[in-house]
């Protein structure tokens, strides 16, 4: 964050002080606009612009079509602009991956790279357009598509807000009194403290270990335990800033960690760890597939998918395939056999903890594949199986 | 004196969500001191961008 950014959000979380509630919106937009221009001025152009050239009026045109009783119509504008968000996105990935030679060198490409938070706008943008489908919300005009789109805190890396709960976040924006100020400074100075202090701790044992030649098995899975907790760090207290940082802003953010490595499978796992998207998944995979409706092998498969895809999302490599096709098939596995997060009042005792340290193993394991290249994971595989 | 929550998460209260606060600033604080006083160091980047 530079010093120019950390005034102008200066100036913004002032200024919020004194601008009327009706104006909030307005006043997010424009805010959420300068602020992101003054970071990356090919990301405003991206973002605001697919939002304001593509969602705001795919989304009118829905809420004409559902308006007039064509639900099928609705049905229909919901899917083109949903794909149209995603094409943009696989064009941005693939582009990012593979750097192909037609966009090389190009605008375009230049643009696209130097783009952040692509990625979370397009889950973003799809319930966007899947709320203006099944429900009225009266719409003034693109400003709060636009700082739903752009809001800062949010932007790069979640957690995903839903549209509705936006609205209702833009309805009634939170003080900035001396209670949710604090609140704010606590998370973000939390959220600094799991991603400088502890993250950076972490990563430099786990990167003293793996810089060993010839790697033994207690060391490997020292490594894997590092690397579970380096992603947990970094990631969280991303969270925690983006949280303290939408208070200072009057939006409340969702909660992306809720004590994940007490889970006893991997499912209650996934519940907890990234919990928006997994929210997201549910509302926009899972329920429209009639995954929750017909459950058994059908729910699991659908489940195993879900994180292929998920993996795909991180990115189109081999690695991020092979993490999504653990997390699928430890899902699937789960979902077939019918093994269920224990009830909370069995949560005691040596089976709980034992089942705890087996789900985490097993999540440990596949953040093997987050690891920089194959050759990396060869090292540690062949040190897990050095004990002797 | 009522606990502060977001969504049902709650935080500690304000004594010891000071105390808390005011050790973590201070570890912040020191890891910025020695990742900028390291020879090839300097202070870390604080934009969490993933992409």
């Amino acid at each position: 964050m530079n010093a120019p950014f950390i005034g102008i959000l200066t100036g913004v979380c002032l200024a919020r002080v004194v601008v009327p509630k009706r104006h909030f919106v307005a006043f997010g937009a424009i805010a959420s606009a300068v602020l992101i221009g003054a970071a990356s001025l090919e990301t405003l152009a991206l973002i605001g612009g697919t939002a304001l050239v593509v969602l705001y009026p795919i989304g009118t045109l829905i809420d004409r079509a559902r308006a007039s009783g064509d639900l099928r119509g609705s049905k229909r504008w919901f899917r083109v602009g949903s794909a149209l968000v995603a094409c943009a996105w696989i064009l941005f990935k693939i582009n990012r991956e593979f750097d192909l030679p037609f966009l090389q060198g190009t605008s375009p490409s230049s643009v696209l790279l130097r783009t952040v938070g692509f990625s979370y706008f397009l889950f973003r943008a799809i319930n966007y357009l899947y709320i203006r489908s099944l429900t009225s919300l009266p719409e003034k005009g693109p400003l709060r598509v636009l700082f739903y789109s752009l809001f800062p805190a949010t932007l790069t890396s979640g957690p995903i807000q839903k549209y509705a709960e936006f609205c209702r976040e833009c309805a009634l924006p939170r003080p900035l009194d001396w209670a949710n100020f604090s609140l704010a400074a606590f998370r973000i100075t939390q959220g600094y403290f799991y991603k400088l202090c502890l993250a950076v701790l972490v990563k430099h044992f786990a990167d003293q270990l793996i810089a060993h030649p010839s790697l033994t098995g207690p060391e490997s899975l020292a490594i894997i335990v590092l690397f579970t907790l380096f992603t947990f760090f970094d990631f969280a207290g991303y969270s925690h800033i983006a949280i303290g940082f939408g208070l200072l802003l009057g939006i409340r953010v969702p909660e992306n960690f809720k004590q994940p490595f007490l889970a006893t499978s991997v499912t209650e796992f996934w519940r907890n760890w990234h919990v928006t998207i997994g929210d997201w998944f549910r509302d926009h995979v899972f329920i429209p597939a009639g995954a929750m409706r017909r459950g058994g092998i059908y729910a699991a498969a659908i489940a195993g998918f879900v994180m292929l895809g998920c993996g795909m999302w991180h990115g189109f490599s081999t690695l991020f395939l092979a993490w999504g096709a653990w997390h699928g098939t430890l899902l699937f596995l789960e979902g077939v056999t019918g093994s269920k997060p224990m009830a909370p009042a069995d949560r005691h005792g040596p089976s709980y903890w034992s089942r705890i340290l087996w789900t985490n193993m097993k999540v440990a394991m596949g953040g093997v594949f987050f690891l920089p290249s194959w050759a990396d994971v060869g090292h540690l595989a062949t040190g897990l199986l050095r004990w002797w | 004196m009522s606990k502060a929550t977001n969504q049902g998460r709650s935080h500690p209260r304000p004594r010891l969500r000071l105390f808390i606060w005011s050790v973590m600033a201070a570890a912040i604080f020191w890891t910025l001191i020695y990742q900028a006083g390291k020879k090839d160091g300097g202070v870390p980047d604080f934009v969490y961008v993933n992409f």
